[in-house]
């Protein structure tokens, strides 16, 4: 156990010291584009699955990251809010709105909370379009200023928004570790195996449901407010349906039942269509056969894998047998 | 304790309780009893919350209680347990009766996820906790075992330890025995006198009528949604109307 958790804990100061690396010596504006997608998809991957945590499947999250895009960008625009306020702003936003649409919407349980949570998507993008004189409308937002610079650093360079998504993931991760292996992500954890149960030893299902829902909003709007000071220009159906979906692929592709599942399947299924270029435009026909096998194959996602292989070549005596539970 | 009158629930036309009248004092052990479809599920759904009641009030230690949700009325004391296995099936079993310490666990959230040292303090009493109920249930060979992967006997004990995590006053228990081999039901028969002698209050639904007549002194009769009788083993077992409703009258039976 004690082995285990240490290497753990190397496994996971690798990552980020080996990110630092890259940022520190990759210099192609492509290559640092793509990164930065990726580590983007990993939060929203990862906020996806807390919600999960409760038992809850949320397609609410393009509509959230949305609503924290044009916040971010208007408050800065609009009000004069300094960028930072806006980002922190945009992703309080975005959890106070989860948190007001989490009533009404957790009261409804398994595909019918599912069905409200995407036309929430609809409603925010509708929103957005229709209302011009704020957001601009359908032609989009444009001109949103960079963050400001500070001690010196300044946020121009793709290397700098590289580093500033490479602190807001570490953050983002750690927090929603922290909270799934408090007695928070154990309570969760609990109302997603039976929340009959969970209502007898007195745990407000409801309270903890809306509060999965407002965490994993928090941090959709910091990602979509993130995106707005980086790409400073927005479109409202950037991330619309289809978006969702692809987020809800990268976690159930990389494995809904561990914390690094959602990590994996975010990194390769954002990866895979830049080194598939050709069939680009068949796409979200690639990623739902993908889905399809994994579901089908390896419904654990691809976090299983080398256990799997383990099983299949090296018949170890009194190995676990309940993989494709 | 618990006072109980007039609780309906009409399911369409038909009437799952029908204004039935019910008290309970501190102390006792009282069982519930009555055909399949007699309404006893239904009148338990209807104490803690599961059923909004038609009509009828529940009331415990002098507050009404009726309609309120399921945690609300488990945070006031009354804690049930469940017919069909109702385990947290991915936790072990000590990790069971922890989550179900809930109620006392009196940690804030930033003090749980930032793991501070009075939330490490309360997590390691209520531990303790936890394990001294599984020694008392008999279960505490298993602590490590996932709890899904129990045989039903030891999923049946594990729903009473979870419901006594909660520390009740009144603890309702649905069925307990049910699919259990002779000698889990004595030992769960043992279990059962032995939290009354320490003071629970119990209301015990049981199928089981030898082993129910072993336990309580006092027993209520549900019959199609309606309280037939009320009384001792004996007086039960003499009284006309129960016997009816147990055996059917002669034309009945075909």
């Amino acid at each position: 156990m004690n082995r285990r958790s240490l290497s753990g804990a190397a496994t996971a100061s690798v990552v980020p010291v080996a990110l630092v690396l890259v940022g520190l010596f990759v210099q192609g504006p492509y290559y640092l584009h793509l990164f930065i997608i990726i580590m983007m998809n990993v939060v929203l991957a990862s906020s996806l699955r807390l919600i999960n945590l409760s038992g809850q499947l949320s397609l609410a999250h393009g509509g959230l990251v949305t609503l924290g895009a044009y916040a971010a960008a208007l408050l800065v625009m609009r009000l004069g809010l300094s960028s930072w306020l806006a980002l922190l702003g945009a992703a309080v936003l975005s959890g106070i709105v989860s948190c007001l649409v989490g009533f009404p919407f957790t009261r409804l349980k398994g595909i019918y909370f599912t069905m409200v949570s995407v036309f929430f998507v609809q409603i925010i993008v509708l929103t957005v379009q229709q209302w011009r004189s704020l957001t601009g409308g359908a032609s989009g937002l444009y001109g949103i200023p960079r963050p400001d610079g500070f001690w010196g650093l300044e946020f121009k360079s793709k290397t700098s928004f590289f580093f500033l998504m490479l602190a807001l993931m570490l953050v983002s991760l750690g927090i929603m570790w922290a909270i799934e292996h408090s007695r928070v992500g154990m309570t969760f954890r609990g109302i997603q195996q039976t929340d009959s149960l969970a209502e007898s030893v007195g745990i407000n299902t409801t309270t903890y449901k809306v509060l999965a829902f407002s965490i994993g909003g928090f941090f959709a709007g910091l990602v979509g407010g993130f995106y707005a000071q980086y790409v400073s220009a927005l479109d409202p159906t950037a991330f619309g349906f289809l978006f969702t979906i692809y987020i809800l692929i990268y976690m159930i592709v990389g494995g809904a039942g561990t914390f690094v599942g959602p990590i994996l399947g975010a990194t390769l299924l954002t990866v895979l269509p830049e080194v598939a270029r050709p069939l680009k435009s068949y796409m979200p026909f690639v990623f739902a056969a993908i889905l399809m096998l994994i579901i089908f194959l390896m419904p654990e996602g691809l976090v299983g894998l080398p256990q799997r292989l383990r099983k299949l070549f090296i018949r170890e005596p009194g190995g676990r047998s309940d993989v494709a539970g | 304790m618990l006072q109980v009158e007039g609780l309906t629930k009409n399911f369409g036309g038909l009437a799952a309780a029908n204004a039935i009248d019910l008290n309970i004092e501190r102390g006792e052990l009282v069982g519930l009893i009555g055909p399949n479809g007699a309404g006893k599920t239904t009148f338990f759904n209807l104490l803690t919350g599961y059923l909004r009641p038609t009509s009828g009030t529940v009331t415990f230690e002098g507050e009404n209680l009726t309609g309120k949700r399921p945690h609300y009325v488990a945070s006031k004391g009354i804690v049930r347990s469940f017919q069909q296995d109702n385990v947290f099936a991915d936790f072990t079993v000590l990790q069971n009766v922890q989550l179900a310490s809930h109620l006392n666990s009196g940690v804030g959230f930033w003090q749980t996820v930032l793991k501070t040292p009075g939330s490490r303090r309360r997590e390691e009493a209520i531990r303790e906790r936890a394990e001294e109920i599984l020694e008392l249930v008999g279960i505490s060979h298993l602590a490590r075992a996932t709890a899904g992967s129990l045989p039903h006997g030891h999923k049946r004990m594990l729903g009473i330890a979870i419901a006594l995590a909660c520390r009740p006053k009144l603890l309702l228990l649905d069925e307990p025995l049910a699919g259990m081999n002779v000698a889990e039901v004595d030992e769960t028969i043992a279990l059962i006198r032995r939290l009354w002698e320490s003071g629970l209050t119990i209301l015990l639904i049981e199928h089981n009528m030898r082993a129910a007549m072993s336990v309580c002194r006092r027993f209520h009769v549900l019959s199609f949604g309606r309280k037939i009788a009320e009384g001792t083993p004996d007086e039960i077992r003499t009284n006309p109307e129960v016997v009816q409703a147990y055996l059917g009258t002669g034309s009945h039976v075909a």
